[in-house]
């Protein structure tokens, strides 16, 4: 070791942490990359509008159809038959279970399942 | 005779040479990210403003019965599809979409169709309704409304059954 130059000393450790500063970031900034996309992702795929959307509208054909069950179960129906084509979810609607209005939905991630009750007079209530 | 000399300088070249592969490999072998994530954030809040805006369509601006045999009056969303009027469906739709604060217009456009139960074949189908552009595969998201009509006297979207139902408003939203 006796010919070894040691000058220069500081370059060569500078240069050891630069690269590793460089090593660090480079892992970082791959990491946040995918952090910012599952987070986005994950708040698309669970079906808050869908549910909401659906809910809104069985409060519509009760109130509409009240009077009419062939109309109000040939509405059901057309969800059910349309969800099933167009959003490959399932969605069943049981408005004479003895428990109430029931809404069943199911897009193979999100599971929603409600029992609308009636009052006295034997009306469901829809709470928002 | 091997010279001696310098060998601090090789352990140094193949540390430096480990590091550069590490670096390298992790860069190039991690999950490939073709869309950043920020396209999704604002993929997710272009949803939420359609859905939005569809919400707001779809609700009665009135409580008065136009007729006083209806239960539930209708919306606007519901009596634009039921008497077929794309013109109004629009104006509407572009006008709740496309406001900004302040002055000027955003740049937002649509394509909508509807999904209806064709009871007699006993399937379901798709109609074109209407956009405000064509559809060019730009960057897109999907927003749908389930919309109550009553087309028993045929008013509608050609193609309909004649009678009470529930169609799907399905609505391609995109800048630009």
């Amino acid at each position: 070791m006796e010919g070894l130059n040691e000058e220069g000393q500081w370059i060569v450790l500078m240069g050891f942490v630069i690269s590793i500063a460089i090593f660090f970031l480079a892992i970082l900034l791959n990491q946040s990359v995918l952090v910012g996309q599952t987070t986005a992702e994950s708040v698309i795929e669970f079906p808050k509008s869908d549910i909401q959307d659906l809910r809104s509208e069985v409060w519509v054909i009760y109130s509409r159809y009240h009077s009419d069950t062939g109309s109000r179960d040939a509405s059901l129906y057309d969800i059910n038959q349309i969800a099933l084509a167009r959003k490959t979810a399932i969605i069943q609607n049981y408005p004479d279970d003895p428990r109430g209005w029931i809404i069943h939905y199911n897009n193979g991630i999100t599971n929603y399942y409600e029992e609308v009750g009636k009052d006295e007079q034997g009306y469901y209530y829809f709470y928002y | 005779m091997v010279n001696e000399e310098g060998q601090l300088y090789t352990i140094e070249g193949i540390a430096a040479a480990a590091l550069i592969l590490t670096t390298v490999y992790l860069v190039l072998n991690s999950t490939m990210v073709f869309t950043s994530g920020e396209t999704h954030i604002y993929d997710m809040q272009l949803e939420q403003l359609g859905n939005d805006v569809l919400a707001v369509m779809d609700q009665p601006t009135t409580w008065e019965k136009s007729d006083p045999s209806d239960l539930y009056p209708k919306s606007q969303l519901e009596i634009f599809i039921e008497n077929n009027n794309q013109t109004g469906f629009e104006d509407t739709f572009l006008t709740y979409s496309t406001t900004i604060t302040g002055t000027g217009k955003d740049t937002i456009n649509f394509s909508a169709n509807i999904s209806y139960y064709n009871e007699n074949l006993d399937q379901v189908e798709s109609v074109f309704f209407t956009n405000s552009q064509d559809y060019y595969r730009e960057n897109a998201v999907k927003v749908t409304r389930w919309v109550n009509i009553d087309n028993t006297l045929n008013t509608s979207v050609s193609g309909l059954d004649q009678r009470s139902q529930t169609v799907l408003l399905e609505v391609l939203l995109w800048r630009g």
